[in-house]
């Protein structure tokens, strides 16, 4: 559906308020219903622990890690640490 | 190819992926000595009626413990993310067409209705439009789903 469509709809008939507007429904909708799915691979850098995430990011909805739990080369979902570990990454990055 | 365990948490803006690691720690080795008295050899205890415990070379009670740390070499596209994401960038201008299904384009006219008596200061319409537009996207979602749902085991399931 186009945005006109959408202002037609809703009576409203300013252009810039109403694109912002719809912006702000379609990131309310990614967060509630997962409507626009993508996935992106990033490398592991040995002692490097934080990553960046894609900058159009919402939600997660999975991470994976190549050979977790597995020898295979395949990806699977790996857990969420509920705490902290003890032993905190020395250079920060 | 090497088995690995990884767990994640999340720090800020960024994500955190750390690696388990298995440290075995040094355990004790058996000295040998005779039950009776003070005899350092076999023979001169078995004689004395002792009982002679021979010493270990391997180690007794050796410890071992799991720490997560950062990863420990490097992995080419080893982290796999799969997220949503907002196609907000696509749309300019009023002929642009927004890439969702007819029902979920209802759903953003009853976004737009809600914002709207939110900015006239009708907290009361604006509630209600809400309420529909969440429900829109419910129906939209329940709408995909058909027959029963299976139970499905993984990895941790099996018996060992």
């Amino acid at each position: 559906m186009k945005v006109s469509e959408i202002m037609e709809r809703a009576g409203v008939d300013q252009t810039g308020r109403a694109i912002a507007y719809i912006k702000d429904a379609l990131e309310e909708m990614n967060l509630i219903s997962e409507t626009h799915v993508a996935a992106t691979r990033i490398n592991m850098v040995k002692d490097k622990r934080f990553y960046d995430l894609p900058s159009d990011m919402v939600k997660i909805i999975d991470l994976r890690c190549k050979n977790h739990n597995c020898s295979d080369d395949t990806y699977k979902s790996i857990p969420r640490t509920i705490y902290q570990p003890e032993t905190k990454d020395s250079d920060g990055i | 190819m090497a088995y690995k365990k990884y767990a994640y948490y999340n720090r800020g803006n960024k994500v955190a992926i750390v690696e388990k690691e298995i440290t075995s720690g040094g355990g004790n080795t058996a000295v040998a000595h005779c039950t009776v008295g003070g005899h350092t050899n076999k023979t001169d205890c078995e004689a004395a009626g002792g009982q002679w415990i021979p010493g270990s070379s391997s180690t007794i009670g050796s410890d071992s413990y799991e720490k997560y740390v950062s990863p420990k070499e490097d992995v080419e596209n080893g982290i796999e993310v799969e997220y949503t994401y907002s196609p907000a960038s696509e749309i300019q201008d009023e002929s642009d067409v927004i890439d969702v299904t007819p029902y979920q384009a209802k759903a953003i006219v009853y976004y737009l209705k809600a914002k709207t008596a939110e900015d006239t200061g009708n907290m009361e319409m604006r509630e209600y439009f809400m309420r529909l537009f969440k429900k829109q996207l419910e129906k939209e979602r329940s709408g995909r789903k058909r027959g029963p749902y299976i139970a499905m085991g993984d990895s941790n399931m099996r018996t060992r």
